[in-house]
Formats: structure tokens, sequence, C-alpha cells
């Protein structure tokens, strides 16, 4: 008789499984109708931009998907408009080489009262500013003297304690080449360069908010990396300082722009757009503190010392440029 | 055996269409875009792979490290194996080693590395514990750990089956025979496992190579093959045709190793009967083989410690005061539910289907007489031969442009391929030991060839059916390599998520996800096992 | 009546029978005997249709079952190591074939086999749990509930201890009687062939060496393969039980 009863339990588990099956079936047949939202933003502008969209009430209409800087440049040259994305957030001189290559954008059809100028194809979300950073207990540990410069974390005696972000990757470490080529020249930027690779060892990290953790996490004593991050971990009670280098504080703005589908999600996908530039910029702006828009003002905590801009335009050739001397300095 | 019925053949075609398209077809395509230039046919692009030095240097970083592993995974194998089988041992222990090196099955590869970063690391809590930054982590001592930990279950259920069929008898006879420690140790179980300890140890290699959560999590600068197709893939500057070259490359190993495997097959031994022998007694044996397999599971466990304390600490390793914000906070997200679900619904869509297809072929080929029904065997060779990326790539290839991009169904499709081989067999080895006649007999009784499949064999095979099951359902809830290229927004899975928080180093998360995973599995296993076991008992 | 008519087999270039021609009469157990690899299992085996055969014909009650399909034959076999099916009990396995026919047997008739054969305190039992005479019973309850028109036996003391032999011997002698169910029995063990049946055939290399009844068999066997394997067989077993009883009971 047991054996009767296992046989009702087989069958019945059978069953089960076949439910939910067929439920989850019909549920991602919903899931399928949801419009995606590429980022290359990190966590902060990732909630930041969901809350927005959340309030206006686009909850579960949507699904936000978090790439790498290299990894979504990657997928917007090689598919073009066939990407699975409605909307994309990006590196601005990203979408400029996408737009180029494949005419993939739809220009946006609001207006923002932008500082600067821009394509009609794209609206800036946010501005990453690069710093240094250090960890002020390993610091003292290894009896460290404070840096200034980001020269200072090319000497000697931080082998093995600094981590970078890595520009093959990761659009930070952009920030940190660029600093280094206005100040030191190719040449000389080189040497710092390669005395910085050799002291940062296994710690160049292909995220930008990689040397930030590794310092958190004491792993090193001081990296290179997002200025707000640096001062939010500050804030938060964590042994951490930031440090304006005086080669420079570098930004990059990443913008918002609408992937040309030819199907009634473009008109949603627009609407949603506006709402990040509209509602998301608040909470935005307490992240990346950096105006982009008429009105906006930040805390005094928030200004870079040193706040400069490359002298040549920025574009994934000069990019290329850039990798090119990272990699020859290794 | 039955004549040839309709009804084989209504199963027999689909299955062979479905390894056509599935299969045959998506490595057919690999091969073609290998050759594929902008102007026509060539080998240039594996020219312009073999001339690269990055490349070159990760194919050799590979073979090297997988070679160590699969050296030091076959040794540590081999001596938790005999403890369990030739020592009089504390009976507990042994229990504790059959279980817990299991442990590691449960969880994706990619949570290794950051349990072994959080536990080796200038702040881990083994590092804390002893006061002293071991060894750097990064780079090849941390892939060495992470991939030796991956390959210890596998060889370890290798080579502890084959001690089962060792004879040990002839330890008896070898020891009346004056034979001294080392001739009796060589001839007794040595040679008789030969076949077995060569198959370790390429099965640990062949899982070192092919496997991406690892380095993914933990390679730093050393860069292996698999992290470098993933950058081809998937970096700035994705190079289609050269990915394809090195999923060729990567295949290479893969398909020698296979061979191999088959030929040392041939040097296993067997024995016609064994029966169960107590062991000598020897207390210097039993303690010291006692303290070693101890050792080598609580290394192995106490890496996967920190996994589960860290997710309940404030902030690991400064504030190490109890909290359940990050727990709730990461259930909160509606994300995290979502991928969770899907991550469900593909482990048991593919466990569901997986099982029937894998059951199907093994009755084609055990239990019928029908044209062709080898070709199963073969199948199931290739899957066993082809590495999960190497298929999801083949799959991204064939169906970039077709309606199944991006659709759980082609995750699910990649899964059931990706992992026939073990169900298969097992579902082979079950069925053919029994009665060759049932069918007949079933026949005979008025069944249709159908009725006594449905109520004879497959009852007679539950215990089978179960164990394919949690096999399917266990090994798609932690895999990546397979599905790294073929997840999209809309049908992310928990390994994925695991891959994205990574980029942001939420290790809280991370780790939460992971023993999210983790007791799944373990419940899904415990459920099976349980069901099995009653199973047994009636028979 | 069952005809055998020129029967012919061969696997590739072997010949395994040559031109084999029989009748059964209804009611009758017939034992076909020989040593290994002499085709009689191979003959049982194309009466029941599961070989197919090169040259010949099989007639049952003047209908000729030569391209009939085994299923529709109405023949039912018990095969030498029984293939019960473990994931049923005893009367599960009796009632197999029910489900398929419900109208051939009534409730009261499944008792009276399963009376018949002994079988009442076993029903509930696993068949792991069954000794040997009691699987053969299971098995020889589970063929005959389906009411075969021949019953088809291979080897059906083989596999059984010396004892529990001579009861299942009369317990299929009853049950041809009791039925009027026409028997084939394999066999390699003459003394089983010649106390069981009432007509034993005796196969050599594909041929029918001799067909008759024990005692033709015994007073006149009709070539030197009868003799020297068969009787020659049962004459030294003869001697090895008298000279363990000594001549007087002779």
């Amino acid at each position: 008789m047991n054996v009767k009863k296992l046989k009702v339990t087989l069958l019945s588990l059978v069953a089960l499984s076949l439910l939910v099956v067929l439920t989850a079936c019909s549920s991602s047949k919903a899931a399928g109708e949801k419009l995606v939202i590429y980022t290359n933003g990190d966590e902060a502008a990732s909630e930041a931009m969901k809350s927005a969209l959340n309030e206006a009430g686009y909850e579960g209409k949507y699904v936000l998907q978090s790439l790498g800087t290299s990894e979504l440049g990657g997928k917007l040259l090689a598919e073009g408009n066939q990407i699975e994305a409605d909307i994309v957030t990006m590196s601005s001189y990203f979408i400029e080489s996408a737009q180029q290559q494949h005419n993939m954008f739809n220009d946006l059809t609001f207006t923002t009262n932008a500082l600067e100028e821009h394509p009609p194809y794209y609206t800036p979300v946010l501005a990453n500013t690069g710093s240094i950073f250090v960890n002020t207990e390993v610091l003292k540990q290894k009896g460290l003297p404070m840096p200034t410069s980001i020269k200072d974390l090319a000497e000697p005696e931080f082998e093995g304690l600094v981590s970078i972000p890595n520009i093959m990757d990761s659009s930070t470490g952009w920030l940190l080449v660029q600093a280094i080529i206005s100040e030191y020249g190719e040449e000389e930027g080189k040497t710092v360069l390669r005395e910085l690779l050799a002291n940062s060892g296994p710690h160049v990290e292909s995220s930008g908010s990689g040397p930030i953790k590794k310092v958190q996490a004491g792993e090193v004593a001081a990296g290179f990396g997002l200025r707000y991050q640096a001062v939010m971990a500050k804030e938060s009670g964590l042994p951490i300082e930031f440090v304006d280098p005086i080669e420079g504080n570098f930004s990059l703005t990443e913008s918002v722009a609408v992937v040309n589908k030819d199907d009634a999600t473009t008109t949603l996908a627009m609407e949603m757009a506006e709402v990040i530039i509209r509602d998301a910029r608040k909470e935005l702006l307490t992240h990346y503190p950096v105006a982009l828009y008429e009105g906006e003002t930040v805390a005094d905590m928030n200004k870079p010392a040193y706040s400069m801009e490359f002298e040549q335009p920025l574009t994934v050739e000069l990019l290329e440029q850039h990798q090119e001397f990272f990699k020859s300095a290794k | 055996m039955p004549d040839v019925k309709p009804a084989m053949r209504i199963i027999y075609i689909p299955i062979l269409l479905f390894f056509t398209a599935f299969l045959v077809v998506p490595l057919g395509i690999l091969f073609v875009r290998s050759f594929e230039t902008s102007d026509g046919f060539s080998l240039s692009n594996y020219l312009s792979v073999l001339s690269n030095a990055e490349l070159m240097a990760s194919i050799g970083n590979s073979i090297k490290i997988s070679s160590l592993t699969a050296v030091i995974t076959t040794f540590l194998a081999f001596v938790l194996a005999y403890a369990l089988n030739c020592t009089n041992i504390y009976k507990p222990l042994k229990a504790a080693i059959k279980t817990g090196i299991l442990i590691p099955m449960l969880l994706p590869t990619i949570t290794y590395g950051f349990a072994i970063i959080y536990s080796f690391g200038n702040q881990g809590l083994l590092t804390k514990i002893t006061g002293e930054n071991l060894f750097g982590i990064y780079g090849f001592n941390g892939l060495l750990i992470g991939y030796v930990i991956y390959t210890l279950p596998a060889a370890f259920l290798l080579i502890n089956n084959s001690f089962k069929y060792i004879d040990k008898k002839f330890m008896i006879v070898s020891n009346l025979m004056g034979d001294g420690v080392i001739r009796s140790f060589k001839n007794t179980i040595v040679r008789p496992l030969l076949g077995t300890l060569g198959g370790a140890f390429v099965l640990a290699f062949i899982l070192s190579f092919t496997d991406f959560g690892i380095p993914a999590s933990i390679g730093g600068t050393y860069t292996v093959v698999a992290t470098q197709l993933y950058q081809v893939m998937l970096g700035s500057i994705p190079d289609f045709n050269n990915g394809a070259v090195i999923a060729v490359l990567m295949l290479l190993p893969a398909v020698f190793g296979v061979l191999l495997l088959n030929y040392l097959e041939k040097l296993n031994f067997h024995y016609d009967k064994f029966t169960a022998i107590g062991m000598m007694q020897h207390r210097g044996r039993d303690v010291s083989f006692g303290i070693v397999s101890t050792v080598i599971l609580i290394g192995m466990l106490s890496i996967f410690a920190v996994m589960f304390i860290a997710p309940f600490l404030h902030s690991f390793p400064y504030d190490l005061t109890f909290t359940l914000t990050h727990i709730i906070d990461t259930f909160q997200s509606s994300d995290v539910r979502t991928v969770y679900q899907n991550s469900l619904f593909i482990a048991l869509s593919t466990a569901v289907l997986g099982t029937l297809i894998a059951f199907c072929s093994a009755v084609l080929n055990v239990r019928t007489a029908i044209k062709g029904r080898t070709s199963t065997d073969i199948i199931s060779m290739m899957t066993n031969t082809v590495p999960g990326m190497v298929l999801g790539l083949s799959y991204l290839f064939l169906f970039n442009g077709s309606s199944l991009k991006g659709t759980f169904t082609i995750i699910v499709l990649c899964n059931i391929v990706h992992y026939f081989t073990t169900p298969y067999l097992m579902a082979k080895n079950s069925l053919s030991k029994m009665n060759p006649i049932w069918e007949t007999t079933g026949e005979l009784l008025g069944d249709s060839w159908m009725k006594t499949v449905y109520r004879v064999l497959l009852p007679n095979s539950a215990s089978t059916v179960i164990e394919m099951f949690s096999y399917y359902f266990i090994n798609s809830m932690v895999t990546i390599s397979g599905i790294i290229f073929l997840v999209t927004a809309q049908t992310s899975v928990v390994a994925s998520k695991i891959k994205e928080l990574q980029h942001f180093a939420k290790f809280n998360e991370i780790f939460i996800l992971s023993i999210l995973i983790f007791l799944t599995n373990l419940v899904v296993k415990l459920l099976c096992d349980h069901f099995q076991k009653r199973k047994f008992n009636h028979l | 009546m069952l005809q055998l008519q020129n029967i012919s087999k061969q696997y590739d270039l072997k010949v395994v029978l040559d031109d084999i021609n029989l009748e059964i009469q209804t009611g009758e157990i017939v034992s076909l005997l020989g040593p290994s690899g002499s085709g009689k299992t191979t003959l049982l085996n194309i009466i029941l249709g599961l070989t197919t055969m090169n040259r010949g014909k099989i007639i049952f009650n003047d209908v000729d079952l030569t391209n009939v399909p085994m299923k529709r034959r109405g023949f039912n076999i018990v095969f030498q190591d029984y293939a019960l099916f473990p994931n049923l009990n005893a009367y599960d396995n009796i009632v197999y074939g029910l489900r398929n026919k419900k109208e051939v047997v009534s409730e009261k008739e499944i008792q009276d086999y399963i009376e018949f054969l002994g079988l009442k305190p076993h029903l509930a039992k696993k068949i792991g749990e069954l000794s040997g005479g009691q699987k053969q019973r299971v098995a020889l309850a589970r063929t005959l509930v389906t009411k075969p028109k021949i019953l088809l036996l291979d080897e059906p003391l083989s596999a059984l201890d010396g004892v529990i032999k001579e009861s299942i011997k009369q317990r299929i002698q009853l049950i041809a009687k009791e039925f009027k169910l026409t028997t084939i029995i394999v066999t390699h063990d003459p003394e089983e062939a010649l106390t069981l049946s009432d007509k034993i055939v005796i196969i050599n290399e594909g041929t029918i060496a001799q067909f008759g009844t024990p005692h033709e068999i015994i007073n006149q066997p009709s070539n030197h393969f009868v003799e020297e394997f068969i009787l020659k067989q049962l004459h030294i077993k003869r001697q090895n039980i008298y000279n363990l009883f000594g001549d007087n009971y002779a």
C-alpha cells in the first residue's frame, strides 16, 4: 500500500512542477512586455532612476540592467538598434560614437535646460569626478604619509597598497589617465603610470567602484576612484578620507538616450527617459554632486578643489588612444 | 527485446531532432564562424588568435593551473576516499566526510571566489584568525584554491565509487603472502584504481579548464582562457569570429580529455563479485587518516563559513554586531525576487524536461532494438565534451536573430543539453540492470509498449529518476558558464545577478543570494534523498 | 489442437531449426527436451510469437496463426526467471493484465486461482520477499488469469530447490487437467520431462530426434542420440539411487 502512496506522491510532485512551470510560463510572458533599460551607472545611479520611475507609476513595467561600461559599449557597437534595451544611460562619448555608427537613437521629444550644449538625441543624467581616497587606519598601521597627488601613490612605499580602476573596462579609469597625461605629458606620464601599475599589482579593478571597496575593506591603503563615493564613505563614519589630487579632478558625463525601435514602446521609452531627467536629478545630485541643469546647486564639500577638463574633446577614438597608452605602460 | 513499435519512433525522432537542432547545428555554426572573415573563409582568425601573445599566455596559464589543480584534487580526493573505505576511523566522521564534501556542489562557482576573498584577503576571516596574510589570493593562488574546491567533490565521488568495487580480500591475501606495506598498497589499491585516478585527474582538469565563475571572481591579473573568451565576446571591442576561434581552442583539450577518459576506462579492474569485509586493525593508520581528512574537510568548509557570517554583520570586518538589515534589504528588492523566481523556473523546467529527455533516450538505447539507437550514446559523449561556455556561445551564434533570443526557453534548452550526460548514464545504468523480458511480459498481459514503460520501467527506475531530477535541478541553479552568453535583462538568473553585483562589489548581496541558492538546492537534495530512500526501502 | 508444419529458423547462416513438424492435442502436457543450443527455446518462442520463423506454418484449432502477432495469438508464457515486476506486490502482479481486459475473469475466478496456487498468505508481499517457489506460483497465477489458450513454460523448475520441484510438478499437472490447458514446457532435464509430461519432443541440433510418450521413449529409443544422451543419464541416476538404498528396493 505504501508503494501506492509513494506513486501518488511522485505523480503529484511531477504535476506540481508542471504547474509551477506553466504558471511561470504565463508570468514570463508578462515579463516579455517590460521595457528594458541598460545602464552603466552604478548602484546609486540605478537606485535614483528606479525610485523616480516607480514614483511616476512605472513600477513593474520596466527592467533595469546594470552593465560594465566596456560591456555595454561593446553591446552598443556590436548590436546597434537590435540591442535588447529600449533606453540606454551611458557615458556620453560612447552614445555619440554609437549614434555615428548605427544611427540608433531617436531625437529626444522633450526639452531640458542643460548648462552645456548636447546633441538632440541625448541629455546628461549625471557627471562623475575623480579623486584620490585613503583608508586612514591602514595608512596609520603601515606608517604611510598622506598622499596629495597621484604621483605620490606611485612612490615605492605604496607598493601593493594602491588600487586603481582599469581604463580597459572602466570609464573611471579614464579619469585617472586624463589627469596623468594632462599634468605630465605622454612621456613622463608613462613612467608615473608604470610605477602606479606596479604598486597596484592585483588591485587594478575592472569596475570604477572597485578601488573604493578595496580601500574600505582595508585591502589597500589608497585608491583612485569617484570622489562622491569617498565623501559618502567618510560621512557614514568609515575611516576614509578623500584627497583632491594636484593633477586635477577630471569629470565625465553620462547621458540618457532612447533606442530607435519603431514600435509602441518607443513612445513609452521617451516618457520614461523624461521622468528620469525630471524626477531623478534631485537624488542623483546628492550622489553625483555636479550641477548639470539650470538651478542646481551643490554643497561646498562636494566641490572638487582642482576641477579640470581635458583639452581635447572626449571621443571613443581618444579613449582608444589612451587605452593604448595605458597598455604600453604595463 | 520487443520489436520496433511505432511508439518508439514517435519518441526517437523528436529526440534526434532535438539534439540535431540544439547540439550538432550550433557547434557546426561555431566552426563555420571561426573560419569566417570579412573576405571569405580562411585561417586568418586562427592566425590572429595564435599570434596574440596575451591570448596564448592565457591558454598556457589555463593549462598550467588546471594541471596543478588536477594533481592536488586527485591526491586529496584519493586520501578522503581511502580514509572512508580502508580505515576504521570514527563512523560519524565518515558520514561527515561523505556529506560535507558535497556541499560546494550546491553553490555556484562564482561564489567560491568571493568566499576566498573574504577568508584569505587582508581583512579576511581566516587572516584575522591567524593574524597575518597567508599569501596573495588574487590570481594564481586564489584560482588554485577555488578550482580545487570546485573539482574535489566530483573527483571524490568518482574515486569513492571505484573503491567500492575493489575486492578488499586481496588486501588480506597480500598481507598473508608477506607483502610489505608499500608493495601491498601498490598492488591492492593503486593498481586497481589506476584508471579511476587517471579519470579523476582528467575530470578535474577539464572542469577547471572550462570554468568561468572562479576566474571571473578571483582571477585578478592572471588571465585564463575562460575570462579571455568572455572579454573577446562581451568586452569593449567584441570580436565574434575570434571568440569562435577561442571557443574551438577551448574545445580541444576537452575533446582530448574525454578520449583519454574513455581509454582509461579500459584500465579499470572489474571484479566479478566483492564482499564486505572488516578492515584490519591499525591504530596509527586510523588516527593519521582521521586527522588528515578532518583537516581537508574543515579547511574546505571554513572557506565557506564567512559566507554565512558576513551578511549578518553590520559591516564586516569593522562593525561585527549582528544585524538583519542586509537580509531584509536584499529581499525587499523586487529585482532579487524576480531573479530568484527566474532561477527557480529555469531549474524546474530543466529538471522536468531534461529528466524526460534523458530517460527516454536511455530507454530507447537500452530497451529497444530501434535502428540507430546508439546515436544517443554518441550524443551523450558529445555533451560530455562540450564545455558550457562553448555551448552557450554556439547558441548565441545560431539563435541570435531568431525569436529564441532572450527567452527562458533557450536557457533551459542549453542547460538540458549541457548537463545531459550524467542523467542519461544514470538512467542507462539503472535500465540495463532490469530484466530484459519485462516488455514482452507486459505485452503478453495486454500492455502497449508505452504502457509497460509507464507501468513497469518508470516505477522501477523511480529512485534513479529522482536522482536525475535532483542533478538537473541543482546544476541549473548553480551554472554560470553555460548561460553567461544567453541571459538578458529579462531572463537574468541568480548566478548571473551575482556577476552583476560583483561589478559593484556588493558582497553582502552576493552572499545572501548564494545562501538562497544553497538553501534551495539543499531542500531539493534532501527531499530527493528522502524519496529515494523510501523507494529503496520498498524494493 | 496445435499443428506445427515445416518450421525452419536460421540466424545468419546458422540453422537453428530445420523442418519441424508436430501435432499437440488439446489438454496435453508436452515437453521440449534437448541439450542447450538444440533449438528448443527458439521453438518455444516461435510458438509464442516472440521469434519469427523463416519458413513453416503454425495452425491452432484450424486457424493459421503464422502471421498473427504475439499479442493476438492468445498464448502466454512463464519465463525462466519469472519476470515479475518488483515495483508491485504479489497481488498487483497477478492482476496486472486485468487492467487491459477486465471482462476475461471475474473476481471470484481470481480468488480461485490464488486459492488453487496457495498464494493467499503472500499476496501483500513484495517480490523481493517471496521465495523461489512462491515467485514461480505468482508468475503462474499472473499468466493463468489471462486465460491463455496455450500455456508455455520455459525451464519452470530449473531455479527451484529439490523439494519444491516435486510440488510444482504436481501443480502443473493439476492445472493442465483442471483447466484442460495445453501446456508446452521447455526443459533440459530428462527426468523432469519424462515424469511431468504426457508427451516428449526430443530435439537435437534443430531436428526432432523423437516424439512420443515417456513409455515409448524409455522402451523404444528411436536413435543413438536418444539412447546415448537421454536414457544413459537416467540409467546412471537409477544406478546411483539403487546404490544408495540397496538392491532390495528395486
